[in-house]
Parts: C-alpha cells; sequence; structure tokens
C-alpha cells in the first residue's frame, strides 16, 4: 500500500469552474449585468460548497485472494479492500484491480466507483473460475479518490499482488496392472499403508476408486449400504514420475479448451499419482528441465497434496544447453522402481535420458505428451507438408528405437492407457536381462 | 505509384485500427459513465439553445448546437467543456445585446442550470473510467449535490435580480463598484478555498 506525492490536487474542473466565474463576474461588473453574475452563483457556491472542507490523505487499498487451494474450474474469490482513514465522506473511489488471465472474475476487467464515508471501509469481492492449474496473480490493485464533487483528486494508491494456488484437474486415470517389481511382503512387518493386500484393516463404505471384488457382501447386505474390506500393502513398489518439461507445445486453452504439452504432463502426473497413491505405493517425483527439481518418495493423502503443490511450479524451461543441467542423478530413482517419462518425445536430450535409464535396469514407461498436437495441420511454405511428414518419420524412428532399448512408448489416453504397456513391463522384469554399463 | 499505394494502405490500417478500437469502447460502456457523459451534453445543449437568440432557434443552423453539446459527452476531460460554457456566455451577450431580446427570468433560470449541470456533469464523468461499474449511491449523491447547489444558488440570485430590478440606483456608479468588490471577494474566496491546507 503506498500513494505517491502530494495526496491531493485540483482536477481540471476546479480551474474552469473559477476561471468562469471570473469572467462572467468580471463582464457583468463592466456591463452593470446583473444577469450574469446570477449565472455564474451556481458555479461559486457549488464550488465553495465542495472546497468548505478537504479530506487529509489518500485512501488505502487491500487484496487478498482465496487462502485455500482450488481445483481447476472451481471458483476463487478475490477481495479488493479500500479504507478512508479520513474524517471527511469521499464522493468517489475508483478501484481496479489486475489479475492473471487464467482467472474469469466476474466484472473483473472493469473498474468499481464506490462512494465511501468517513472512517470506513469498502469492500469489492470478485468470484469466478480458475481456469488453469498454476499459481496465479491477484492484483495489484490501484485506487484513487475524488472528493468536492470531482474538483480534488487524490494520488493513486497500490496495493501489492498475491498468489492463489489452482490444482491440476486430475484426469481419469486407473491401471489394474500388477507392479513390475512389487514382489511381495518387506520384512516380516506389515505396512502401516493401506492397499492392495491380505492382510484385514478393517471395513469401510464404498468409495469412488474402490474396486469391486473388495466389496464386503456381508456387511453390505447386513448394512444395505456397499462396504469393502480395506486392507493393509503388501507391496513395496516405489513409483517415479518424471516431467519431460524442456519443450512446451500447443497453447493451451484451460480447464474447458485444448490442452497443451505441459497441461497434458501436469495432469497426467497428478492422475498417475493419486492413482499409486491410493493402492498404498510409494510416489516420488521429478522434473527434467534446465532446472532439475526432485520431490522424494512417499505415501498417503498428505503426500498427494505435497505433490499437487510441487506440480503448481512446473514450468516448460529449456536448459541452456549445459550437460549437468540435463542429467538425471541416479540416485534419485531406486533400482526397483518403475519410472513412468511423461514426455513429448521431442528433444534428442529427452530421447536419450529415457534411453539411459532403460540402459541403467530401470523399469521405464514412456508415456506420449503430445496427443492430437502431433497430427495438427500447419499451413505454411509449399515445403512444409514434406518437413512434417519427414518430422513424422523421424519421431517414428525414435519411438521404435526406444522399444529396442526396451522401453514401452504409449500415447496418454486417460484410464487404462498404461495397461498394456505395464504387462510387457512386468513380463521384461521378470525375465533375466543383461544390464550395460 | 506504389509508394503512394502503401500509404494509402497505411492509412487505412490505421483508420481500421482506431475504428476497431473505438468500437471496443462503445462495446465496453457502462451505465453510470454513459449517464454522466449523457447529462453532460444535455446540460450544454439546453445552455446553448436558452442562450441563442430566437431566430437562430427557428432556423436549421441552430442543429450545430447538437454536434458541439456531443463534444462535451464525449470528451469531458478536456478544455472543449470551457470552451462550450464560455461560448454560451458569449450569444447569451450577443442575444440581449445584439438582439436586443429580454432577459426574463426563467430563461435565465434554464441557462444558469444547463451551464452547471453541463460543468457538474462533466466534471465527474472525467474522474469515472467509461467502463466502470458505478454505486447507484455515487449517482444519488451527484444528483441530490447539483440540485441543492441551483436551487440555493437559483433562488439567491434571482432574489437579487428581483432587488436590482426595482432599484434606480443600480444605475449609479456605486453598482460597478459593489459588483468589483462582490468579484473580488468571491475570487479571494475560491482561491483562499484552494490554496489552504
Amino acid at each position: 500500500m503506498s500513494s505517491e506525492g502530494h495526496p491531493w490536487a485540483p482536477t481540471r474542473a476546479l480551474g474552469r469552474a473559477v476561471l468562469f466565474v471570473g469572467v462572467t463576474v468580471l463582464v457583468g461588473v463592466v456591463m452593470g449585468r446583473f444577469d450574469l453574475v446570477l449565472i455564474a452563483a451556481p458555479f461559486a457556491v457549488g464550488t465553495a460548497w465542495a472546497l468548505r472542507s478537504r479530506p487529509a490523505g489518500a485512501p488505502f487499498v487491500s487484496v487478498t485472494g482465496s487462502a485455500e487451494a482450488a481445483g481447476e474450474g472451481a471458483d476463487i474469490t478475490a477481495t479488493v479492500r479500500v479504507a478512508n482513514g479520513s474524517p471527511m465522506n469521499l464522493d468517489l473511489v475508483v478501484a481496479r484491480l489486475s489479475h492473471s488471465p487464467w482467472l474469469r472474475l466476474h466484472h473483473g476487467d472493469r473498474p468499481f466507483a464506490t462512494d465511501l464515508p468517513s472512517a470506513s471501509v469498502t469492500e469489492v469481492v470478485l468470484s469466478g473460475p480458475a481456469l488453469r492449474w498454476g499459481r496465479h496473480d491477484i492484483g495489484p490493485a490501484q485506487a484513487y479518490a475524488v472528493a468536492g464533487a470531482g474538483l480534488l483528486v487524490a494520488a493513486p494508491s497500490h496495493a501489492d499482488k498475491t498468489l492463489v494456488r489452482v490444482y491440476p484437474h486430475t484426469m481419469p486415470f486407473k491401471a489394474d496392472t500388477a507392479m513390475a517389481r512389487a514382489a511381495g511382503l518387506v520384512g516380516v512387518h506389515r505396512s502401516r499403508r493401506t492397499g492392495e493386500g491380505g492382510e484385514l484393516s478393517g471395513v469401510r463404505r464404498f468409495g469412488p476408486g474402490d474396486r469391486l471384488r473388495r466389496i464386503d457382501w456381508r456387511v453390505t447386505l447386513r448394512t444395505r449400504e456397499l462396504h469393502i474390506a480395506q486392507t493393509l500393502s503388501d507391496r513395496d513398489a516405489e513409483v517415479v514420475i518424471l516431467l519431460d518439461v524442456l519443450n512446451e507445445v500447443g497453447r493451451s486453452g484451460g480447464v474447458y479448451g485444448a490442452a497443451s504439452v505441459l497441461d497434458t504432463t501436469v495432469r497426467a502426473g497428478a492422475a498417475i499419482a493419486e492413482h499409486y497413491l491410493h493402492q498404498g505405493d510409494r510416489v516420488a517425483m521429478l522434473e527434467y528441465s534446465g532446472h532439475p527439481r526432485h520431490l522424494r518418495p512417499a505415501s498417503g493423502k498428505r503426500h498427494f497434496q505435497a505433490i499437487l503443490e510441487w506440480l503448481l511450479d512446473t514450468r516448460a524451461v529449456a536448459g541452456s544447453g549445459d550437460p549437468p543441467g540435463f542429467g538425471i542423478d541416479p540416485h534419485l530413482i531406486g533400482s526397483s522402481a518403475m519410472v513412468v517419462v511423461l514426455t513429448p518425445l521431442l528433444s534428442v536430450q529427452s530421447v536419450e535420458m529415457i534411453a539411459k535409464l532403460a540402459r541403467a535396469g530401470r523399469s521405464v514407461v514412456a508415456v506420449d505428451t503430445l496427443g492430437a498436437l502431433a497430427g495438427r495441420r500447419i499451413v505454411s511454405s509449399k515445403w512444409t507438408p514434406v518437413a512434417v511428414r519427414l518430422w513424422r518419420l523421424e519421431r517414428e524412428n525414435t519411438i521404435g528405437a526406444l522399444r529396442e532399448v526396451g522401453v514401452p512408448v504409449v500415447a496418454w489416453a486417460g484410464t487404462g492407457s498404461l495397461d498394456d504397456v505395464l504387462r510387457d513391463v512386468v513380463r521384461m522384469a521378470a525375465a533375466p536381462k543383461v544390464i550395460w554399463r | 505509384m506504389m509508394g503512394v499505394l502503401a500509404d494509402l494502405r497505411a492509412v487505412g490500417g490505421a483508420v481500421r485500427t482506431r475504428v476497431v478500437y473505438l468500437v471496443q469502447i462503445a462495446r465496453r460502456l457502462s451505465a453510470g459513465p454513459a449517464f454522466m457523459r449523457l447529462t453532460a451534453a444535455a446540460g450544454a445543449l439546453v445552455a446553448v439553445c436558452a442562450a441563442a437568440p430566437t431566430p437562430l432557434l427557428q432556423s436549421p443552423q441552430i442543429s450545430m448546437a447538437l454536434p458541439v453539446s456531443l463534444g462535451v459527452g464525449l470528451w469531458p476531460r478536456t478544455r472543449w467543456v470551457g470552451l462550450v460554457g464560455l461560448l454560451a456566455l458569449g450569444t447569451w451577450v450577443l442575444t440581449t445585446v445584439g438582439f436586443e431580446e429580454p432577459v426574463t427570468p426563467w430563461r435565465l433560470v434554464v441557462l444558469a442550470s444547463g451551464l452547471y449541470t453541463m460543468h457538474a456533469a462533466a466534471a465527474m464523468a472525467s474522474v469515472l473510467p467509461y467502463d466502470a461499474v458505478v454505486a447507484p449511491a455515487v449517482l444519488v449523491r451527484w444528483a441530490a449535490r447539483t440540485l441543492t447547489t441551483l436551487v440555493a444558488s437559483l433562488t439567491l440570485g434571482i432574489g437579487g435580480l428581483i432587488i436590482v430590478s426595482r432599484l434606480q440606483a443600480a444605475q449609479t456608479l456605486a453598482a460597478p463598484i459593489a459588483g468589483a468588490v462582490v468579484a473580488a471577494g468571491l475570487a479571494g474566496m475560491l482561491a483562499w478555498l484552494l490554496l489552504r491546507r
């Protein structure tokens, strides 16, 4: 919050009123015309009344956004508060709020004008849907006050921006196939996490995502409501979700429009993480970009919240070309972990990184996030179709080369999109193999 | 030839950009600021018509008052508002002196009301963004204030006019001296109100 310079200044209307009164009265006196004095009378009386008292300081403005994170498409709220600390009423306060284009606030693109009594605060509450995941700006806001019926205007006050969090929409995802290296119990202790297993931990009501074979029919018949038998997890599986965000392709249309590569990557990452965490597995996150980031493996609902927060900072930032920037530290990925790489397969570095992981003995699945954007028509010169054809052939070649080193590549299609390739991964993980070093 | 065509194309592009900009403004114009601008333009039209001599009022040339008044509504922040005020004042002097039309109280009240309404509405319109969402209380407060100012000042003025018209002494030298003192007093009061902290 700040106000700049001298808080109150006369407007052009004040100069006009003084000039008009002066000219009219002068002409009236010179010509001996009282009717001209009468014409000037409202100007003189109105100006004198407006200036009889003047506000002491400029108004203060502040901005707040929803403290709770919202999902894509859900409503968020932004509040602009303007306070009048002066003992005088303000005829008009005009407040304007800037905000991220991904927030569709009702009347958010218009300034608001209201009067403001002395020693009071007025609030303008704007709400509307958040169209895209991420951390979005609300603010900065600007407000200026007008007093004396438009004859005095205050220097504008400013409020700094604040951020609202919008979690990615988790696309529907389900994989029925078992994990590649979840061989059974680890040690003699049961896991504290619920998930797929044989040890009963309790009976609870059926919820979305629960398997039908888990229904406890005796309890269900007794209570006349679907119940499932909840078990403790027997698995010791770790899933590493690797987001390849070296390149952004396509224009994001938000939650209701077309998805860019980054949108698909983040939403698919959230969906896969949610699925495996629900199964009781441990999930780690890795970002493959010029500025790699890592989230340690963990399980449970709280870790899913941590993953959503981590995903908010995902940016498509290409690296400087510095080789260490593109490297993935092998210690970050456990030898028994299954690595799901969400990649548009557009850069050579990404393909080399995936192949290197597979050669190091990791179970890797590449999920193609380019989707329909690969088939997009590009109209330019007469050579463009030839260039596009060449690029497609090269890409098919790359995908074939990845399959040769044992990395199944599948296009992201939501529910069940990984089932086929996961079966292959399970078979390959069970077979004896030679590791190239 | 090619250069002329390129220049014409550039001018056409600039005009098109300007038209698109104006259409966008017209689409975003909201009710509150539109009301203030229309009121300012209506005040200007009333003032100019009240000041105009009867032969001009009865001729087609009076239609020129319409674009002049609309300018007040379109550009309330500019000097155009002051110029229209001075134009109405000059026309009034010309009507009463040049055409020797009588100064009737009703015409004087209409002229003074039109001029002050134009000024007050333009003052508010100049600080109100054209696309602002305006609380109704702002407009009600402005209307009440303008009406009170007009009623108070014109009641005093008409009273003064009646007294002056009955005083034969007003034709003497004392009247201009008293008027000059009143004018100096008014100017001094406004300057003091403006400059004080």
